[in-house]
């Protein structure tokens, strides 16, 4: 585990060197939201904005007054930021959300893989940010922006891999053999690892913003408080996630449990399904990166 | 060619049955991307400009949030002295701008009901409003209106959610020349609750021009 956290600093450590093109707003691409959805991002943006505009005003205002006062103010707005930024739509959640369908969860498990995933989200932001800014002594937004895709491109394709290694073993897998409730929970715990740091590892574009404005007015501390408070509130949404799966999953599948065929049937069912979404939304994003 | 032993040797085929169309359907009708919520604020404002025939252009005011405002001055304010001379001014405009031309300036323009394709936005110019960066730019949009009245629908709209766009609260729609061309406007905002049949987005700008012969 540790090598592989090594090797993932180290790489995005060369990155800059890639990190040529100006882009600063992201490929453009066509991409068709569902009403509800554009319903949900259009009403929350201004929500959203406020949040934004407040905590760029206090970080301001923290540079003649330290007072503490403050500082807890505008971690609780960054709580708040991520918990609300985590509501409109991401892959994240729908992989969650797939994973969950697919392999058998608790709702322990929901609640520490969705914080997880926010927290690393978080994280790589402020170490995006940080490599560039001492790297090349200032932090490019554009080459940041590079960064993230060619981070994206690698996460969009271990998470492809994910999918498929689901399928795969959803295919070779022996109906007879029986394992022990621990050891299904051991292997399951660990079987979302890979996710958890495929989907974790993107940076959040909002917290890189956060980031380099703290570090430009010279409040990097705070900075780097402000954008793991936010992770943590995107924790909390996509955690929700992950439980309102388990828990709906867990509900259908007891209806179903007087007939044991039925139920055999409908959890392959959601195997394969959330298997194929993760490979499928994995591939898509992946293609349209490229 | 070993691996494929392997699967041929375990495989369950009744299972691989049902898997391959289920892969081929998902990669064929999975058009929809998830794509970044939000990222970017900007509040907007339009100023419509007319000769005596009817309207020439709108010159769109953009008021960047202060988070994405620090990302530009950082990068192209190269002497930090809080002003774009004309060579920052021309960098943005080649890098910055020009990504944004390739969504058209995410802006959507309906004259009487029919969707409007402008050529390309020019004008550009950037400059600063306190710690916020202004972006200015003309959308050329000519549309005659002697001896008839024309309805125009004018909003902003990221379709990839990564920029969000909201009016401005102040000086919202404003016009300029052609004084014998009568113009009407009104903001529709559904968060407000001011909204008309077939609105499209939360807030937009509805004029009516009318020009006398």
């Amino acid at each position: 585990m540790k090598k592989i956290i090594v090797a993932i600093i180290l790489l995005m450590m060369l990155l800059p060197v890639f990190a040529q093109n100006k882009q600063y707003f992201p490929k453009k691409r066509k991409s068709i939201y569902p009403t509800f959805v554009r319903k949900i991002v259009e009403t929350i943006a201004p929500v959203q904005k406020k949040i934004n505009d407040k905590i760029a005003i206090l970080a301001r205002k923290i540079k003649d007054d330290k007072s503490p006062k403050t500082i807890i103010i505008i971690l609780l707005l960054s709580f708040l930021y991520g918990v609300i930024h985590a509501v409109g739509p991401g892959h994240g959640k729908t992989l969650i959300f797939s994973y969950f369908l697919s392999e058998d969860g608790s709702i322990r498990k929901g609640i520490l893989t969705g914080g997880s995933i926010g927290v690393l989200h978080s994280i790589s932001s402020i170490i995006v940010v940080l490599l560039m800014y001492f790297l090349l002594k200032a932090a490019f937004f554009h080459s940041i922006q590079n960064v993230e895709r060619i981070i994206k491109l690698i996460s969009y394709g271990v998470i492809a891999l994910i999918g498929f290694a689901l399928l795969v073993r959803f295919a070779l897998k022996k109906r007879s053999v029986k394992e022990s409730t621990a050891d299904i929970e051991h292997e399951s715990q660990k079987s979302v690892l890979p996710l958890i740091i495929a989907i974790g590892i993107i940076p959040c574009t909002g917290g890189i913003l956060i980031m380099i404005f703290c570090v430009s007015i010279g409040l990097l501390l705070l900075g780097v408080a402000a954008v793991l408070s936010m992770g943590i509130g995107m924790g909390l949404t996509i955690s929700l996630v992950g439980v309102a799966t388990v828990l709906s999953k867990k509900s259908a599948l007891k209806l179903a449990s007087s007939q044991s065929k039925t139920m055999n049937l409908l959890q392959k069912i959601l195997e394969i399904i959330g298997a194929l979404f993760i490979l499928a939304i994995g591939s898509l994003l992946f293609l349209a990166n490229l | 060619m070993k691996i494929f032993h392997v699967l041929l040797k375990y495989a369950n085929f009744k299972r691989v049955i049902i898997i391959l169309p289920l892969v081929l359907l998902f990669f064929l009708s999975a058009k929809l991307l998830p794509s970044s919520h939000p990222h970017l604020f900007i509040d907007y404002s339009a100023h419509f400009v007319f000769d005596d025939a009817g309207l020439t252009g709108i010159k769109v005011k953009w008021v960047f949030d202060e988070f994405f405002s620090i990302t530009v001055r950082d990068d192209f304010d190269t002497n930090k002295n809080s002003q774009f001379e004309k060579r920052e001014i021309s960098e943005i405009r080649s890098s910055i701008f020009k990504n944004i031309q390739q969504y058209d300036c995410y802006t959507y323009i309906y004259i009487d009901g029919e969707f409007f394709k402008f050529k390309k936005a020019k004008n550009f110019t950037a400059y600063y409003q306190g710690d916020k960066v202004v972006f200015e730019f003309l959308i050329p949009c000519e549309v005659k209106a002697l001896g008839k009245e024309v309805e125009i629908r004018f909003f902003m709209y990221d379709e990839t959610i990564f920029v969000a766009f909201t009016l401005s609260s102040v000086n919202t729609v404003s016009f300029e020349g052609g004084q014998n061309i009568k113009r009407e406007y009104t903001i529709y905002d559904k968060v407000s609750g001011k909204s008309y049949k077939g609105q499209e987005r939360l807030q937009e700008i509805f004029v009516i021009l009318s020009g006398v012969k």
